[in-house]
């Protein structure tokens, strides 16, 4: 019984890394690091995890997580609620319908699809954004947060898979 | 042995997949329908973020410790490197700042000779409250900062930000332990201020960018690159002659401006209570 109930305890603690780690994600960028004014906040990394975990185990991040890590984000920001996680959702879609297509490409296909699917967010994030606050808003800050997870997704990509494979497929 | 999967197992394969479409267009329609009505019960929405902030406000609290010390570890080795220029800097400020008191003395006992002849109502002292900042929230859309600070602490709505240079912003929504700041670079910050020698009057509206606009200038203001800014008073949130900071840029009748505190390079600031008495709201009668 003992070990039954360990066996699920250590399979659902290894399933829910993947959420938990995008939730952690979010929640440290949101602390006041000393970056640069012109550094987007860290935060913005999370679409760059959301695309790898869709890509590599949509069973382990459902949409309804994806849905609740838009929404903390949005809370913690201040801003539109439900904006992210709208966002995000649709990014959930675009990569799961292409799943299939990008499957055993090199990483270099990997990385353009990411940003092409980044600029379809970055273009919904402002004009959601314009129609919520009821004007046109400077697209820098979009183009500048676009640009910095593009380049960053390398780096994010390299982190999550070393996390895929030391705690998702133990030896 | 795997087998063809039967008419039962593929039925129940759509099935499944029809229950998750439908789940997953759900979520769409609620984030959606979120905004919505982010848009129309914004004091719901704002009570959700203060519990919500009050929630994390601990945790943020812990973790940007350490962070505020390699902040200040960085300043630190700064002015070693820069003692030399720094140290010759301040002296030449000694030198000018000495001569600004003697004048500021000078006009403190005017000022006192002319507040007496007119027989002024003094301004209500203001109290003050120094908060952490932990979190430097924000999306693309927007410039807040979260504080380790709340009601609790005596933290209120529309209480002005400042830091040691100038005003940072207003106080936006306060929980019981955090309070969420709206930065004067935010879309939605709108601060009238006076410009330059001449007390030019204009509004300074936040667009996201690290340099908000001057707008409402008249026609015939002549403000030029350097002037400062300072708040006007005016709309009963910010005290008069804040500081604010400095045109950078005159193009036609908008303007500007360099903030002189950067929002987001900041450990601590002040929550001030200037006792402002709000102008009763304007409406139908």
């Amino acid at each position: 019984m003992d070990t039954v109930f360990l066996r699920w305890a250590e399979v659902s603690a290894r399933h829910a890394t993947p959420v938990v780690l995008a939730f952690l994600i979010v929640l440290f960028g949101t602390l006041p690091w000393p970056l640069p004014a012109a550094v987007p906040k860290p935060a913005i990394l999370i679409l760059a995890a959301v695309y790898y975990w869709v890509l590599h185990r949509p069973e382990l991040f459902r949409p309804l997580a994806v849905f609740f890590l838009g929404l903390v984000q949005d809370l913690l920001s201040g801003g539109a609620l439900g904006l992210n996680a709208f966002v995000l959702l649709l990014v959930h879609e675009a990569v799961r319908t292409q799943r299939k297509t990008l499957a055993n490409k090199p990483f270099f296909v990997l990385w353009g699809a990411f940003a092409v699917i980044a600029a379809g967010a970055a273009i919904v994030t402002w004009i959601c954004g314009s129609l919520y606050y009821v004007q046109l808003l400077w697209p820098e800050t979009v183009i500048v947060q676009y640009l910095f997870s593009v380049a960053l997704y390398p780096a994010v990509a390299w982190c999550m898979m070393r996390v895929n494979l030391a705690i998702l497929r133990p030896a | 042995m795997w087998r063809k999967a039967g008419p039962e197992v593929r039925a129940a394969a759509t099935t499944r997949a029809l229950v998750q479409r439908l789940a997953y267009g759900g979520l769409v329609v609620a984030a959606a329908l979120l905004m919505l009505i982010g848009k129309i019960e914004t004091v719901l929405v704002e009570e959700m973020r203060a519990r919500v902030g009050d929630a994390v406000a601990p945790l943020l609290g812990a973790i940007s410790r350490p962070i505020a010390t390699v902040k200040r570890v960085g300043e630190q080795v700064d002015e070693l490197v820069s003692l030399r220029l720094e140290s010759e800097r301040l002296r030449d400020d000694n030198a000018r700042l000495l001569m600004w008191q003697a004048l500021a003395q000078r006009y403190e006992v005017e000022n006192r000779r002319l507040r007496d002849l007119l027989n002024l109502v003094p301004d209500p002292a203001a109290s003050f409250v120094t908060a952490p900042v932990i979190g430097d929230t924000g999306g693309p859309f927007l410039r807040n900062l979260l504080l380790g600070a709340g009601a609790r602490d005596g933290v209120q709505r529309l209480n002005v930000v400042m830091s040691g240079q100038g005003v940072v912003g207003r106080i936006l929504q306060v929980g019981e332990r955090s309070a969420r700041v709206l930065l004067l670079t935010d879309l939605n910050s709108r601060i009238p201020v006076l410009v330059g020698g001449g007390g030019e009057r204009a509004v300074l509206a936040g667009d996201n960018t690290d340099q908000p606009q001057l707008f409402y200038l008249t026609s015939e203001a002549e403000i030029a690159v350097g002037d400062r800014v300072v708040t006007s008073g005016l709309g009963g949130v910010f005290p008069a002659y804040l500081p604010v900071g400095v045109v950078t840029r005159v193009t036609g009748r908008t303007a500007r401006i360099q903030p002189y505190v950067d929002g987001r390079r900041l450990t601590y600031v002040r929550v001030v209570d200037y006792r402002i008495v709000p102008p009763p709201e304007a409406g139908p009668r």
